[in-house]
């Protein structure tokens, strides 16, 4: 009988289907090796190209000389660290208080003001920062205007144009409401019976915060703060539009403006994006470190001790919240709203001082119409493209034994680490300077890929994550009643996966709607998304103009992820 | 023995240095119901899933109704979809995106078998655990005990030569799994089934199965029909992972007839013991133990005088409802025995213990 199951010799049945495995594994991971790692390496090769014309690659290291011995280059880099240190070291002390009283109090309407974060949070920092302009703008600012009426004051006080003015902008934007959401969920999670055996142990209210809590959140917070840094490392259009009227760089800002003056400094820029890239490599290992250990000292319980009762300063604390959320949401989206109805805005009492004409003229303006085309089709595409690429790569990492799959891995984790606009510069280097792929360069298909690579980390971890909760025996089941690998791919792992690849597929749109780093290099005049003519016009001045491609933008990100919420998908981030 | 449907032959597995399995040999005859028990860690699940095919063996054969499915030396390794098994997992592995019926029919739709006949044998196969009435449920919002049943369902409806269960009923509430238990051993008479029985859980391996593999450290420590585990283990693995055992250390005396007598080191006194046939009486002097399983000790209030006997005082009583457990002072020793519920109320009495004769067993100290 042995010699019956050799004439059919099973083993070729099963490498054939290993073979289509290892052929499709081989391609994903080449994939990404050219979106991810390809293009960081391309920058770095650049910094050392002292050629004049394009095309003829010279070696100097003029360009690495003049970014370590220019003051002003040398300021950006200062500036990046400086606002870092600013912007959260006054978030996250303003976060961890609002996520402890959020998740332990008995504050009134608790979800209500937990979902305004959540609002906060996909909301576009470009139209939080317009909003913000309206008001604190040192001519106009409707803020300084009305403290202006006051005796004896000439002068308004606030100048968004300023150092504080970008750290007023980025707390205003994500800075806080991404730190509350993180930390509010973990605070929740504490097992109650930690506290407890504490309390019964003989430590008050107090002590047990200071001794058990605190020191149990820790690897928690670290990680936030970890987060945070790199976070911080990618901003850049809020810099963008506030540093320049000042003389304010920071490193983005900087390789932005290096590359679009005539003629391109393409080696300067590149030497700057590498010392970027170097200071944010061993931030990224620590975060992956530290994201590995917490698996396991994940602090669960299905317990909670009862909340604390705030007593006489539950509504003052309650208003306190409230004012804090309301200054991240709806404060500055008032002000848009208004600057698109308003002549000019601030000007309450000239003639016909509130118009629709802003929103007539922009919604007739073939380049608006191009824009939001544009916008549909990069976010579809993003959204589409993402969830088959990113599911691929999660089902290589979690359930195959290639080798290889480690660092597909790490690549997968890269793009959380380089900022958007590098990765917008690698991809520009990768399409231009390569004659194969230049035709592509100026089409859509360009910006596709790159919002796809920057919400790469993020996707690949949430469908992971569901993959490992997915038990393997529900895949195994299917191969025992007589499925293939491949069927079982097909009939068990996707349909129970759904509820997850819609999520990342519309997480993916909202980011890609909203996007400006990543495009900013790639798109052209006939290319350009809402977000990127938002941001001409306000670089511009334009204000009520922007204001109104401002609210666009909002209804397609954040309308999208509201429409998806009532749905039921759990968009969001866990860490 | 009937014709075997499975031979596993010389199967060991490891990982770098690490041996999970060392040289697991059994075969298993149709209709039989064949358990792998032991400790978690032992390699019961790796024997398993091998057989499955959902994993690799290092080394060995495994040989189903006479074909070689795997094989390290051919190079044979039979995908497990080509093996034609059915197996009931640990988690049900209930898939959560389908209805009841939907589960049970999907071996049949890789079957391809015409919609009629799947739908007929569904039925029929639920008609079987008795979840006609759910087959158009979603299958997680079935009780533990449904799922189960689904599970068993699913695996039964392509009539599978082999039926693999992985600790099936351990997620299930103790009444819950007496019940299954149960209502497995009928299923399995009435279809004459062959089932290979994954279990920790010795009361489910001792009254399910026709035989036991009893597994330690990868390693296959003896192979039998239950009570033959039970009363002649071979290892003190075996003996002291079956039920529960009370061991005196003692010295071989004078032989008398066939028998020998065993002088208790804990000064009690002393014991005769028969050995069984095909086994020789130690030499005079060796230093041993002696086993008896504590419900071969009967409590005696007055001292019989008889063969046997060992005065002891009782010092703790548990309380269990049909029966009581007892700690008696023997010597310098301490027994557990069990006792009448009767025996509730005799904390500190002066007791006899009588120790069946055919139940002692000698083990090297």
């Amino acid at each position: 009988m042995a010699e019956i199951a050799l004439a059919h010799p099973s083993g070729s049945r099963a490498s054939r289907l290993f073979e289509l495995r290892t052929v499709l594994f081989t391609i994903v991971m080449l994939l990404t090796i050219f979106l991810v790692l390809y293009p960081v390496l391309l920058i770095a090769v650049y910094s050392f190209d002292v050629g004049e014309s394009r095309g003829t690659f010279e070696f100097g290291l003029g360009s690495w000389r003049y970014a370590l011995s220019d003051p002003t280059m040398l300021g950006a880099i200062v500036n990046s660290l400086k606002l870092l240190v600013s912007i959260h070291g006054i978030a996250l002390p303003i976060a961890v208080v609002i996520a402890w009283v959020l998740a332990r109090t008995d504050i009134p309407y608790r979800h209500g003001l937990e979902f305004m974060f959540w609002i906060s949070f996909f909301l576009p920092s470009l139209s939080v920062t317009l909003g913000w302009i309206m008001c604190l703008d040192p001519e106009y600012g409707l803020f300084n205007t009305a403290i202006k009426m006051l005796p004896f004051v000439d002068e308004g006080p606030f100048n968004i144009y300023s150092f504080w003015g970008i750290v007023w902008a980025h707390l205003g934007g994500n800075s806080i409401a991404l730190k509350v959401m993180l930390l509010t969920p973990t605070f929740r999670n504490i097992d109650a019976s930690l506290e407890e055996a504490s309390r019964v142990a003989g430590a008050g209210r107090t002590k047990t915060v200071l001794r058990i809590i605190v020191p149990a959140m820790m690897p928690a917070l670290i990680a936030i703060i970890l987060m945070a840094m790199i976070r911080a490392m990618q901003s850049f259009e809020v810099e963008l539009v506030l540093g320049p009227p000042f003389q304010f760089y920071i490193y983005s800002t900087m390789v932005y403006s290096l590359i679009s003056q005539e003629p391109p400094r393409f080696a300067a820029a590149s030497a700057l994006a590498t010392l970027g890239l170097a200071a944010i490599l061993p931030l990224i290992f620590m975060q992956r470190k530290l994201s590995l250990r917490r698996q396991y000292t994940t602090l669960t319980g299905k317990l909670q001790t009862q909340p604390v009762r705030l007593g006489i300063w539950r509504l003052p604390i309650f208003l306190g919240v409230l004012l804090i959320v309301l200054l991240l949401t709806v404060i500055p989206l008032i002000f848009v709203a208004l600057a698109s109805v308003m002549k000019l805005l601030g000007f309450f009492h000239i003639e016909d001082a509130y118009t629709f004409s802003h929103w007539i003229s922009v919604f007739s303006d073939p380049m608006f119409l191009n824009a939001t085309w544009n916008t549909l089709i990069m976010a579809t595409g993003a959204g589409l493209f993402s969830v088959v690429l990113f599911s691929l790569i999660a089902y290589f990492i979690v359930r195959t034994k290639f080798r290889a799959r480690a660092l597909l891995d790490f690549i997968s984790w890269l793009p959380f680490a380089v900022p958007g606009l590098l990765f917008g510069l690698g991809l520009l280097y990768v399409f231009l300077e390569t004659p194969f792929f230049r035709p592509l360069y100026g089409s859509m298909f360009l910006l596709i890929l790159a919002t796809v690579v920057s919400s790469m980390t993020l996707g690949t971890q949430i469908i992971k994550s569901n993959m490992m909760q997915l038990g393997q025996e529900l895949e195994e089941a299917s191969r025992i009643a007589g499925a293939s690998w491949i069927t079982t791919f097909v009939r068990v792992v996707l349909p129970i996966m759904i509820p997850v690849l819609l999520l990342v597929g519309v997480m993916n749109f909202i980011g890609a709607t909203r996007d400006v780093a990543s495009v900013a290099l790639i798109a052209t005049a006939q290319t350009k998304t809402l977000a990127l003519i938002q941001l001409d016009y306000m670089v511009d001045g334009r204000y009520e103009t922007a204001a109104v491609v401002s609210l666009v933008v909002v209804f397609m990100s954040t309308g999208v992820a509201i429409v998806a919420r009532l749905f039921g998908l759990r968009i969001g981030i866990r860490n | 023995m009937a014709q075997s449907i499975i031979e596993i032959r010389g199967v060991s597995k490891s990982f770098g240095n690490v041996s999970v399995l060392r040289d697991v040999n059994f075969s298993i005859a149709k209709g039989e119901v064949f358990t792998l028990l032991g400790p978690s860690g032992c390699g019961k699940s790796t024997t398993l899933r091998i057989i499955a095919g959902l994993e690799d063996a290092t080394a060995g054969e495994v040989i189903l109704n006479g074909r070689t499915v795997y094989s390290s030396d051919k190079r044979i390794n039979l995908p497990p979809e080509k093996r034609n098994m059915g197996m009931v997992f640990q988690s049900y592995a209930i898939w959560p995106h389908m209805t009841v019926a939907e589960n049970v029919a999907y071996p049949l739709t890789l079957r391809k078998l015409s919609r009629a006949v799947i739908a007929e044998r569904v039925m029929a196969a639920l008609r079987l655990v008795d979840l006609e009435a759910q087959a158009d449920r979603d299958a997680p919002k079935l009780s533990g005990g449904q799922q189960q049943r689904v599970a068993l369902a699913r695996a039964l409806v392509y009539e599978p030569e082999v039926l693999l269960l992985d600790e099936p009923l351990s997620n299930l509430d103790v009444k819950l799994r007496e019940q299954m238990r149960y209502e497995l051993k009928v299923l399995q008479e009435r279809l004459g089934l062959t089932l290979i029985y994954v279990t920790h859980d010795q009361a489910e391996a001792l009254s399910l199965s026709n035989r036991i593999a009893l597994m330690s450290q990868g390693q296959v420590e003896q192979i039998g029909v239950p009570d033959e585990l039970y009363d002649r283990p071979k290892t003190e693995f075996v003996r002291d992972f079956l039920g529960k055992t009370v061991t005196i250390p003692g010295r071989v005396g004078a032989a008398e007839g066939g028998s020998a007598r065993i002088a208790l080191g804990n000064g009690a006194g002393d014991l005769l013991w028969t050995p069984p046939p095909g086994v020789a009486i130690p030499a005079p002097g060796s230093e041993i133990k002696i086993a008896i399983r504590p419900e071969r000790i009967a409590l005696s209030a007055t001292k019989a005088g008889r063969e046997n006997c060992l005065a002891g005082k009782i010092e703790t009583v548990l309380y269990q409802g049909d029966r009581t457990e007892c700690a008696v002072r023997v010597g310098n020793d301490l027994i557990t025995i069990y006792g009448p519920p009767e025996a509730r109320t005799m904390r500190d009495q002066n007791v006899t213990l009588v120790l069946a004769p055919e139940a002692l067993t000698l083990w090297p100290k």
